[in-house]
């Protein structure tokens, strides 16, 4: 079921509408759960099975670690948890990837055709696995940590996320990782910030300013943007790009990095508006990236969710930037590479993740050294400093674009013959047929991030948002207008999300 | 402006100010809608032809669908079909040739509009093998979209307002060049000798292989669910005619594409089905080892027009001959 489909429109209608029946009020949750089960099986009802064992999983292993009463008990069914949780994922996930390599290291030539490789070969990848299973992770990891700091005496025992009662709790888990608006494509929701949440839900306060305005953006950038110009960034797949020329393909690569913004940014928004309309605040996941100056910034504003968790839960543990300047750069490439992984079973994305690593660790090296040698920004002149901001934001973003070109041609050598194309086709002329559609759907992406560049920021915005105008106020009503106008006249045709094959 | 993706403001605070704010904006968007709904109806808006291949097709279908035409003729088939210009054929031509789609989608927008008598030209070679587009044919038939794309046609494909402001564009840029509307994508046109040598080189390697038994049967499977579809339309009264397209000899001569012409004359053989009997013999040149260059697909559409038009239009009684030269 889609966002963006017309059942979609009919399901959340009916569960709204049941949902926040006075009667009813006591089985809100169950509800929702229902709601996100219907949701979640609507196409392969199989797919729920393995939702079940994810929340059997974590449900049980939580509930073993918040009722251990040994630090190493409950090590034990942290250990537990966490391990079945990435072997369910490796298994969906990375199994044929795995098998692939273990047959190409034993040197198996002929694939057998039934069997346990033939099985492992094609088992279906679960739509969200990899945000649910990460929610199962931080579920339990954030019981563990919990009871520690209770043990510890730092923490007190009535914060828990657990509840006495098993049944109660694998409720409450089915709750957390099922939620239908989040299930799919996060945002990747932590147990610390969900479960406290859980309590009735009355219809006055539904935070309407918030729904409404994040369903419009959401699926203004989802419907008018990222659909339209899919038709556009078709021609980078292979081996389309071959006959086109230099400018017309990088046209095409910034088309595309504007149309998995728009589309994530879209979901993510869609999400949390749907997830306001029920009662529940899902975590930001974009902050507008393409005007990170750094690429560390990138990694701030951009799917923060994800990044914010690998920080959590990979990135400090693993020691973060506690143990040396060698070993700070080890764990960023590592976290990285996984994070890179994370998207899918691909090498492609594996060496996406080292891109961005090496990009990281690179940028840490050469700052690190330039800061102590620095001006302070603040005291350069105005124009000086907006020039500087712009050439930054710009290499951030092509940096970030020609790593977009691995999700976009996922096999590495087609990725690597577009750019053999660039250099190519020089001689090619520009294809205005592709150019202009593409820069003019790209242009609500632009103006979305403009307010926010550095610069521009520091001076007007700042102040527009402390206190709104009403002739602001009234700006504001006649863009959200136009965007309810577009949705219904200018948008394209339906379309997968991109981050559901992650 | 400040565009926040930030839920953190305001935590459930609906003041007045906030949801007359909604309102306004609800009340924005649906005056302009109105407002262009006039435009559309007043003429004042120009309908555009599509930005893109994708457009194309939806533009094609939906003003068959809701244009209410009397064709003479009409032309399924894929890209190769639809970079025939209608026009050159003649009048009451209309071509639903769908570029990166097959014969079957447009069979079965033929087939739903429940026409009684016309020629229907349907192009038949290794492009049946592509699905059915389920979504176009979804975005004109459910009822939702009909039913709104038929009483407001600010809603259809033609109108969009990105599309009209590009193609304002483009012919403010071109003001000198007047462009027909219905003519083919510029993209077919957009090549150069080097890359055609090189991507005819790399076409003819690839036909070199023969089919696959998988490929066979797909091929076969296909053929079946078309000849579900003709079956269906000769029972409505249409005269259906299988055809072709002319190409380059280097591609035609190889063994897959031999292999291809084999099957289909085995899956519609000739005892059947009325086949169209190929032009003259002469040098057809392609872009890309495909699709005919604009010259010779206009070359390409008199032929058609001189054996289908030029004659009286009449539906013959028997459809299950083969025409003859």
């Amino acid at each position: 079921m889609l966002f963006n489909s017309s059942t979609f429109i009919i399901f959340v209608l009916i569960t709204f509408f049941i949902y926040y029946i006075p009667q009813v009020q006591k089985i809100q949750v169950p509800i929702l759960i229902a709601a996100s089960f219907i949701f979640y099986g609507w196409s392969s009802p199989a797919l729920l099975i393995l939702l079940l064992v994810s929340i059997l999983i974590n449900g049980i292993t939580s509930y073993k670690v918040a009722s251990a009463s040994q630090t190493r008990e409950r090590f034990f069914w942290a250990l537990i948890g966490v391990v079945a949780n990435l072997s369910v994922l490796a298994l969906f996930k990375y199994g044929a990837l795995l098998t692939n390599l273990s047959l190409k290291i034993f040197n198996v030539s002929q694939t057998p055709e039934e069997g346990l490789i033939a099985v492992l070969l094609h088992l279906p990848l679960p739509i969200g696995i990899s945000f649910y299973t990460f929610e199962g992770i931080s579920l339990v990891v954030d019981v563990f940590r919990h009871q520690n700091l209770v043990a510890a005496g730092t923490s007190l025992p009535t914060r828990s996320l657990v509840n006495a009662n098993l049944k109660n709790h694998l409720v409450n888990t089915s709750f957390f990782l099922a939620f239908f608006p989040q299930i799919l494509s996060g945002p990747i929701v932590r147990a610390n910030d969900f479960y406290n949440q859980v309590k009735p839900k009355f219809i006055q306060n539904i935070p309407w300013p918030i729904v409404f305005r994040s369903l419009v953006y959401g699926y203004f950038l989802k419907m008018v943007v990222a659909d339209n110009l899919k038709d556009y960034t078709f021609w980078i797949n292979y081996p389309y790009y071959q006959g086109l020329g230099t400018l017309t393909n990088l046209v095409l690569l910034f088309g595309y990095s504007m149309q998995i913004f728009a589309d994530f940014a879209g979901y993510s928004l869609i999400a949390i508006g749907l997830g306001a309309a029920f009662g529940y605040t899902l975590p930001d996941n974009f902050n507008f990236p393409y005007i990170s100056r750094s690429l560390s910034e990138f990694w701030r504003r951009w799917h923060i969710s994800l990044s914010t968790w690998l920080r959590d839960y990979l990135y400090v543990p693993l020691g973060g930037n506690r143990k040396g300047e060698v070993r700070t750069y080890i764990n960023l490439m590592v976290v990285m590479t996984l994070g890179g992984l994370w998207h899918g079973a691909a090498w492609s994305y594996a060496v996406w993740g080292i891109f961005h690593g090496i990009g990281l660790a690179l940028e840490r090296f050469f700052f690190g050294r330039l800061k102590s040698s620095k001006k302070p920004q603040d005291e350069l002149p105005a124009w000086k400093k907006f020039w500087i901001d712009s050439l930054q934001v710009l290499f951030v973003f092509c940096f970030v674009s020609l790593g977009w070109l691995l999700f976009k041609l996922p096999r590495f050598e087609q990725a690597m013959d577009f750019l053999m194309t660039l250099s190519r086709n020089i001689w090619i002329k520009p294809d205005f047929n592709h150019i202009l559609p593409v820069f003019i759907l790209s242009l609500p992406v632009i103006l979305y991030h403009l307010p926010h560049f550095p610069t521009l920021q520091t001076s007007q915005t700042k102040s527009l948002n402390t206190v709104k105008t009403k002739r602001w106020r009234l700006l504001e009503d006649v863009v959200m207008g136009i965007m309810v106008a577009l949705l219904i006249l200018n948008k394209g045709s339906a379309n997968e999300f991109i981050y559901f094959q992650f | 402006m400040s565009l926040s993706t930030s839920n953190s403001e305001t935590d459930s605070v609906n003041s007045t100010s906030e949801i007359h704010s909604i309102y306004r904006a609800i009340g924005i968007g649906l005056l302009l809608l109105l407002g262009y709904h006039v435009l559309v109806k007043q003429g004042v808006v120009p309908a555009t032809s599509g930005i893109n291949q994708a457009q194309r097709n939806v533009i094609k279908a939906q003003k068959y669908v809701y244009g209410n035409p009397s064709p003479k003729l009409i032309l399924v088939g894929s890209s190769l079909t639809a970079s025939i210009t209608a026009k050159h054929i003649g009048n009451h031509v209309i071509n639903l040739g769908m570029a990166g789609g097959s014969s079957q989608t447009g069979l079965e927008i033929v087939k739903r509009e429940k026409l009684k008598s016309a020629i229907l030209l349907v192009e038949i070679n290794e492009t049946i093998e592509r699905q059915l587009d389920q979504q176009l044919l979804d975005s004109i038939y459910k009822p939702m979209p009909h039913f709104s794309q038929l009483y407001f046609p600010m809603l259809r494909q033609e109108y969009k307002p990105v599309d009209i402001l590009v193609q304002a564009i483009f012919n403010g840029l071109k003001s000198s060049q007047k462009e027909e509307k219905d003519e083919p994508p510029a993209q077919t046109e957009n090549f150069n000798p080097k890359l055609k040598e090189k991507v005819l080189a790399q076409k003819i390697s690839d036909k070199m292989q023969p089919l696959s038994e998988d490929e066979q049967q797909t091929l076969k499977s296909a053929a079946k669910s078309i000849k579900t579809q003709i079956a269906e339309l000769q029972k409505q009264g249409l005269r259906i005619i299988l055809y072709d397209l002319p190409g380059e000899k280097q591609v035609k001569n190889t063994i897959q594409e031999k292999q291809i012409q084999q099957i289909m004359r085995e899956e519609f053989p000739a005892d059947t089905y009325e086949w169209l009997p190929a032009p003259t013999s002469k040098n057809w040149v392609t872009s890309d080892g495909s699709h005919l260059v604009s010259s010779d697909a206009q070359a390409y559409a008199v032929f058609l027009r001189d054996k289908l038009l030029k004659t009286p239009f009449s539906v013959p009684g028997n459809t299950g001959t083969t025409q003859q030269e």
